[in-house]
């Protein structure tokens, strides 16, 4: 019996010992940007290159699947890695990952949306909860990404235009993977230039997604070119 | 001896980790496939189960409290709405399908007449949000049940956490709907060799294996495929099926083939509810006035019967009825948790 303790002990001990492994934390940031000016809902108008004005009412979008590689070979994986970034709950958009304190890496990769067998999981709680707004309920799955507002170009009710981009069955799959270039290991800036988004949208035709569709695709497809570390 | 002690040791915090969470073992009846739904990610519990129950017959699920999940899914008509023939939700607006009939949903791995449902958990979410059913807010139904009475100390109980958030409703909605299994009908005592086929029947059994059980197969009475059987199209109504999930063109007009367990009770019959009785259902099948361009393969020729073995089929259908499953008190309206807080 007290070998038994003793053994339970040690081995206890080794756990916390593990845990007490020297670690940093690095510092994510994603944040969405309009050309050179930041991004706000409501109350900005901004300018598109067709002569247009825009303003935004919505934007929200999954960030899932960070990871940290050095020389294009995986060194770090968050778990349980799935993030809503919501700019109209004060989301700053800011996480930290504890990272090995040993650990170099030259680039990051995510994923904008939600891989398939998280869309098929069931119920899922925290960031995946479907109270957040970013779940289709006449039709599994989740929203990837999530851009409305107003605009003088559609004809529609009140000149609005929306955009959920979602799917994760083929052919209309439209999670992206995003791998980018790190310069500075402590802070990491990524932002998402909404501007470069909504010049490729010609919003007189193109006013509403809201289905897994080819549409759909395309438009998410583009949003691994609005992208960049600072 | 060192060695049997820590055994010992070991098996009681085990008995204890297995006897604080309440587990219940879903009990799958001996010869049927392996559930669909998974239950290491949601274990089953009484108190889950409890809480789902009070979910389903409360109308707190609907925008104005006036309608409950148990309006269109009544235990009487195996969990189906008799009589109505396309789905009747809040403010008497009417759907368009047939609500349909819920039992051994842990064997079905899609949900609703065009499976556009791809896990149980997130099913109840449709009719709770879809503007002509219940036409509610998850948000919102979240902040009525964190502010009511009763809610909170069940979601305490079930989930050890009386904050109420969207998951844990879903997965408690989910539990009480794996909870109802019919596998007690006349079909079933048959089987286990405690009862057994008049001559009817057993003929209507002979003749339903041949013509029938390619799509509606046993044990569940379904394969759980989505079919075309030639109905022609409802032009008011203008539903092609699964085609709308797929976008494919081999979909068009393709629905899921629903279990014939307890078909007696859960009347009208296919996804428009067009057939109030059996016998159209059957003159269906048996005649040559089907929409055939376009009807799957099995159903492309009419099915030959006598009229002797048209009443044989029918006879053994309903063999297929449980009465234990519609008056199982254990799937009924809470009468102690509502009554109670109503009047005391």
């Amino acid at each position: 019996m007290y070998r038994f303790t003793i053994v339970l002990s040690v081995f206890l001990f080794s756990m916390v010992g593990m845990h007490a492994q020297s670690t940093k934390k690095a510092i994510i940031h994603f944040t969405p940007i309009f050309g050179q000016s930041p991004f706000h809902l409501n109350d900005s108008t901004y300018s598109l290159q067709n002569g247009d004005s825009v303003r935004f009412t919505t934007l929200k979008f999954y960030i899932s699947s960070l990871e940290l590689l050095n020389n294009n070979a995986n060194v770090f994986k968050e778990k349980n890695s799935y993030h809503l970034i919501d700019l109209a709950e004060n989301n700053t958009g800011k996480y930290s990952l504890v990272i090995p304190k040993a650990l170099t890496f030259n680039s990051i990769r995510f994923s904008i949306g939600i891989d398939s067998s998280t869309n098929m999981a069931g119920a899922l709680g925290g960031d995946l909860d479907p109270l957040k707004g970013m779940y289709w309920t006449w039709q599994n799955g989740y929203i990837n990404w999530k851009i409305e507002g107003i605009s003088l170009s559609p004809h529609t009710k009140d000149h609005r235009f929306q955009f959920h981009l979602g799917g994760y069955q083929y052919p209309y799959n439209s999670i992206q993977q995003i791998h980018l270039p790190i310069h500075n290991q402590q802070t990491i800036d990524i932002v998402f230039d909404i501007k470069t988004l909504m010049n490729a949208i010609p919003l007189a035709t193109q006013y509403q997604i809201m289905s897994p569709s080819a549409a759909a695709v395309v438009l998410s497809k583009y949003l691994t070119t609005i992208c960049r570390v600072l | 001896m060192i060695k049997k002690k820590s055994a010992i040791l070991i098996g009681l915090l085990l008995l204890m980790a297995f006897t604080t969470i309440h587990e219940i073992v879903f009990v799958v009846p001996k010869q049927w496939p392996k559930p669909v739904y998974d239950f290491s990610k949601n274990p089953l519990t009484a108190s889950k189960i409890a809480l789902g129950r009070a979910l389903f017959y409360d109308p707190i699920l609907s925008r104005n409290n006036s309608v409950s999940c148990a309006s269109c899914h009544a235990q009487y008509a195996a969990f189906a709405h008799i009589d109505h023939p396309l789905s009747h939700g809040i403010d008497d607006r009417i759907g368009t399908r047939n609500a349909l009939a819920l039992m051994n949903l842990a064997w079905q791995k899609n949900f609703m007449w065009d499976g556009a449902i791809n896990h149980l958990d997130m099913q109840s979410l449709f009719p709770i949000t879809h503007p002509d059913e219940m036409d509610e807010k998850i948000d919102h139904l979240v902040n009525k049940l964190q502010t009511s009475k009763i809610y909170p100390p069940l979601f305490k109980k079930a989930f050890n956490d009386s904050t109420v958030t969207g998951e844990h409703i879903l997965k408690a909605i989910a539990q009480f709907m794996v909870s109802l299994v019919s596998n007690n009908s006349k079909y079933d005592s048959v089987i286990r060799k405690q009862a057994s086929f008049t001559t009817a029947e057993n003929n209507g059994y002979r003749l339903f294996k041949r013509h029938c059980n390619g799509c509606h197969t046993e044990p569940l009475f379904t394969n759980g495929s989505f079919e075309n059987n030639g109905l022609p199209i409802d032009t008011f109504l203008n539903d092609f099926g699964r085609m709308k999930v797929t976008q494919s063109a081999v979909d068009s007009l393709c629905f899921k083939v629903p279990t014939l367990r307890n078909i007696q009770y859960s009347y009208p019959y296919m996804h428009d509810g067009r057939f109030n009785r059996l016998t159209e259902v059957m003159k269906h099948y048996t005649s040559g006035n089907k929409n055939h361009a376009a009807t799957s393969s099995p159903l492309l020729e009419k099915i030959n019967l006598t009229a002797n073995e048209k009443v044989d089929v029918l006879v053994f259908l309903l063999t297929l009825s449980d009465k234990s499953f519609l008056n199982n008190p254990q799937n009924a309206f809470p009468q102690d948790l509502f009554l109670h807080n109503t009047f005391k």
